[in-house]
């Protein structure tokens, strides 16, 4: 099998036994969105069914259900489960199901009896970005994980694409490490940044309503506005600030940056605010995965950042 | 898969599961078998597996002691037979298909002796497929027998399991296991570390499904010979001396230190999780030996016991409970984390810097306790030792119900039930000194500065000379601090 991603070289080993057992079984490729798990999965479908990862698409011994966005339900598995009744045309079928983290209890269950029992002609791989399934499902497959690169490779792999050595730092973070993530993340890297500088020129705190542009009403520019394509991004940008703030004034080692490379932003917040405010901003990323999120959340935030 | 492959087919190949046996052994040795069977339990440790052979042993012409005899006719054809029906109940779980399930049990069977029902994850089934499922079990033709199995217990109606032959199956210990996983690798020709076996059966937790596949994903990166350092680096395990490191950073509130194992341990591939889950074992270990005052409370390595132990001794229990509570928050939040990496590092800051952890609540809490404690201390001592006459009045321990003014005949100066004595003299300069610096300590370290008229006159009244053997001021505002 080839290596299409960058590191993680130990997953590639596992990958390479479990292709070499006489029965592969289900398989549950875990890990952040970015690390190359879909091309890891589709090269170990090809090898399973004999064919290259471009071929895949006409493969009919090959399912693929993709949901992007949406949660996989129960009638996606179930669709799943009649193609399965059906023989292969080959030795076994491959079902590779994305996103399987947003199944829902009952969807998973519905895949349990697929995992365990015909699981000899019908082969699960399922692409997990959270640890939500049941451990039903996972005693019942060989999960192998992948994990971000240390900042040492994301850093050497974003010079590649041109990054500067000052911008490695805020592009790895706004990623999470995750190389594949780049690729989208450049579109919008750019004015992140430009956010990332305006925020360390601020005197006060109350200024942050200015540099989000939420003074005025229904303002174009508006920063919950500009960026909720890519908000867990834009947030990351904020903490990105605020946590290696943090950690330059608790001594941490491994940042080789200094108190006054954070402009006036130093004087405005004490180690247990800043600790604080790194916390604020998780738990709103967390509450924009869950669909429930609006503006006025947006405001809530800033105003605990001025109010902390 | 290996579990798949190596799935028992008799009653003695069933390993750790001796309880549950014990009643189907003498089932089928007799002949006598129940006509409804509730099999509940923990994943991974048989419940499928023996509903399958007590439905080969329901049907075999010559059953024993180990359930069906796998030579006679019926136990041959069990395999493919229409009379043995599998239904999974997570895909089946409507009225109608338990409605066609139970117009099934009607018929007699075709091939062997007895229809058998096994429905799996039957906690999956709706309110109204129970019902339905009710009559059927209550009152089955004699011919049929049903065998739920369920992860769920607790999810299944009374009215049903009170219609069964309930039998619980528990995690299996690690005996049993290690016997059928030496099994395993003898048939499998692989060979395997000690070390290596004891590390899969711990992250097996009590399921042989699991323990099986752990087995499988070892074998599948290290070949036929699996040692524990390749165990210990393929399951990411981890060593819990670094985990020990970082704890000890943490309860000495040395952030720099903390951080630094902990990257230490992240870089090298290990997970948040469990790393959160490694480091709350150890702080579980640590209050179960810090609570029962005994080090053989914790099953572990000498090394690992004397490192806790010691540990436990620098820090308080209320502080030890809240960093336990903080890690069991940590790892529900972790599972739905956008950046794990980010919330553990962010957690092992809260936990560990001087500012943060002094202004938490839990921490202002536990220096409240300290106070009222050391204010009960004071009253005992206060209480204890006697006061005596000190100029030409004797002091009587009388029991004052009220506080009087300090009266220079009476000699005393009474606070409540306490009487303390004074001496008429003059307060000394050094001494006031000593008491006004008491005060503004008190003031700068937080607390709510004294009445200074108020404690003007106590003070005039303690500072005079009092007998040896009571408490002197100074003394009492020593222990206050």
């Amino acid at each position: 099998m080839k290596k299409t991603f960058i590191g993680n070289e130990d997953a590639y080993k596992q990958l390479t036994g479990y292709l070499d057992m006489k029965h592969p079984g289900p398989l549950i490729l875990y890990g952040k969105k970015g690390l190359g798990k879909r091309m890891a999965a589709e090269e170990t479908a090809g090898a399973i069914l004999g064919c290259g990862r471009e071929e895949l698409g006409h493969n009919v011994d090959f399912y693929l259900l993709d949901k992007q966005n949406d949660p996989v339900r129960v009638e996606d598995i179930l669709t799943l489960l009649e193609k399965s009744s059906i023989a292969a045309l080959g030795t076994c079928k491959v079902y590779l199901i994305c996103h399987a983290e947003k199944m829902n209890v009952q969807a998973q269950n519905k895949l349990l009896k697929l995992l365990e029992d015909r699981n000899r002609t019908n082969i699960v791989i399922l692409l997990c970005e959270r640890d939500t399934l049941l451990d039903t499902i996972k005693s019942r497959c060989l999960t192998i994980s992948f994990f971000p690169l240390s900042d040492k490779e994301m850093s050497s792999y974003l010079a590649t694409k041109g990054i500067s050595d000052e911008d490695t730092g805020l592009a790895g973070f706004i990623c999470g490490n995750c190389p594949y993530r780049w690729k989208e993340a450049s579109y919008y890297f750019p004015v992140l940044k430009d956010i990332g500088m305006q925020i360390q020129k601020i005197s006060t705190r109350e200024e942050l309503f200015r540099v989000f542009r939420l003074i005025q009403e229904k303002d174009a520019g508006e920063f919950y506005a500009v960026h909720s394509g890519h908000y867990i991004e834009a947030l990351s940008t904020i903490q990105y600030l605020f946590f290696t703030l943090l950690t330059v004034k608790v001594a941490a080692p491994s940042y080789n940056m200094q108190e006054s490379d954070f402009g006036n932003l130093k004087d405005l917040y004490t180690v247990r605010e800043l600790s604080v405010v790194c916390s604020e901003i998780a738990k709103h990323q967390k509450k924009w995965l869950t669909g429930a999120y609006s503006k006025n959340d947006f405001f809530d935030l800033v105003r605990s950042m001025v109010r902390v | 898969m290996l579990y798949n492959l190596y799935r028992p087919t008799d009653f003695s190949e069933v390993k750790g599961q001796e309880d549950v046996l014990v009643t189907m052994k003498r089932q089928a040795q007799t002949g006598r078998f129940g006509h409804a069977y509730l099999l509940a339990g923990h994943r991974g440790t048989g419940k499928t597996t023996i509903a399958r052979i007590l439905s080969k042993a329901i049907n075999c012409e010559n059953p024993t002691e180990s359930g069906p005899c796998k030579v006679c006719q019926s136990c041959l054809a069990a395999k493919n037979s229409m009379d043995i029906k599998e239904l999974d109940a997570a895909t089946n779980n409507g009225v109608d298909h338990i409605k066609e399930l139970t117009g099934q049990a009607k018929y007699r069977p075709v091939q062997l002796k007895n229809k058998v029902f096994i429905i799996d994850e039957v906690h999956n089934l709706s309110a109204a497929a129970f019902d339905v499922l009710l009559k059927p079990l209550e009152e089955p033709p004699a011919h049929c027998t049903f065998i739920l199995c369920t992860t769920e217990l607790h999810k299944i109606p009374v009215t049903i399991r009170s219609r069964c032959e309930t039998y619980t199956f528990h995690p299996i210990s690690p005996a049993p296991m290690k016997e059928r996983l030496r099994e395993v690798l003898a048939d499998q020709k692989t060979d395997c570390d000690e070390d290596a076996l004891n590390l899969i059966i711990r992250s097996a937790n009590g399921g042989m499904r699991d323990a099986l596949g752990i087995l499988e994903q070892l074998m599948a990166g290290s070949g036929s010979s699996i040692t524990a350092e390749a165990a210990k680096k393929q399951l990411g395990a981890l060593d819990t001396d670094a985990i020990l490191n970082t704890l000890a950073s943490v309860i000495r509130l040395d952030t720099t230190s903390a951080l630094s194992s902990m990257d230490n341990l992240l870089f090298s591939g290990k997970s948040p999780s469990l790393i959160t889950e490694t480091s709350l074992r150890v702080l579980t270990d640590m209050v179960t030996m810090k609570s029962t005052r005994d080090r053989q409370s914790v099953m572990h390595s000498r090394d690992y016991i004397e490192t806790v132990w010691n540990l436990g001794h620098e820090i308080s229990f209320n502080r030890l409970y809240w960093l336990c509570e903080q890690f069991c928050d940590l790892r529900a939040a972790i599972r739905q984390s956008t950046d794990p990496v980010l919330d553990l590092r962010l957690a092992l800051i809260r936990l560990s810097h001087q500012d943060i952890v002094s202004s938490d609540p839990i921490k202002l809490a536990e220096e409240v306790s300290m106070l009222k404690k050391e204010i009960e201390q004071l009253k005992g001592m206060i209480q204890k030792h006697p006061h005596t006459a000190v100029q030409e009045d004797d002091c009587t321990a009388s029991e004052p119900e009220t506080v009087e003014e300090p009266s220079a005949e009476s000699g005393f100066y009474k606070i409540q039930d306490c009487d303390i004595p004074f001496v008429e003299e003059e307060q000394s300069g050094a001494e006031e000194d000593e008491y006004a610096k008491a005060q503004d300590d008190r003031v700068t370290e937080g607390g709510m500065p004294p009445d200074r008229e108020e404690e003007e006159t106590v003070s005039a009244d303690f500072t005079k000379e009092v007998p040896k053997d009571d408490i002197s001021a100074s003394d009492l505002f020593k222990i206050l601090g």
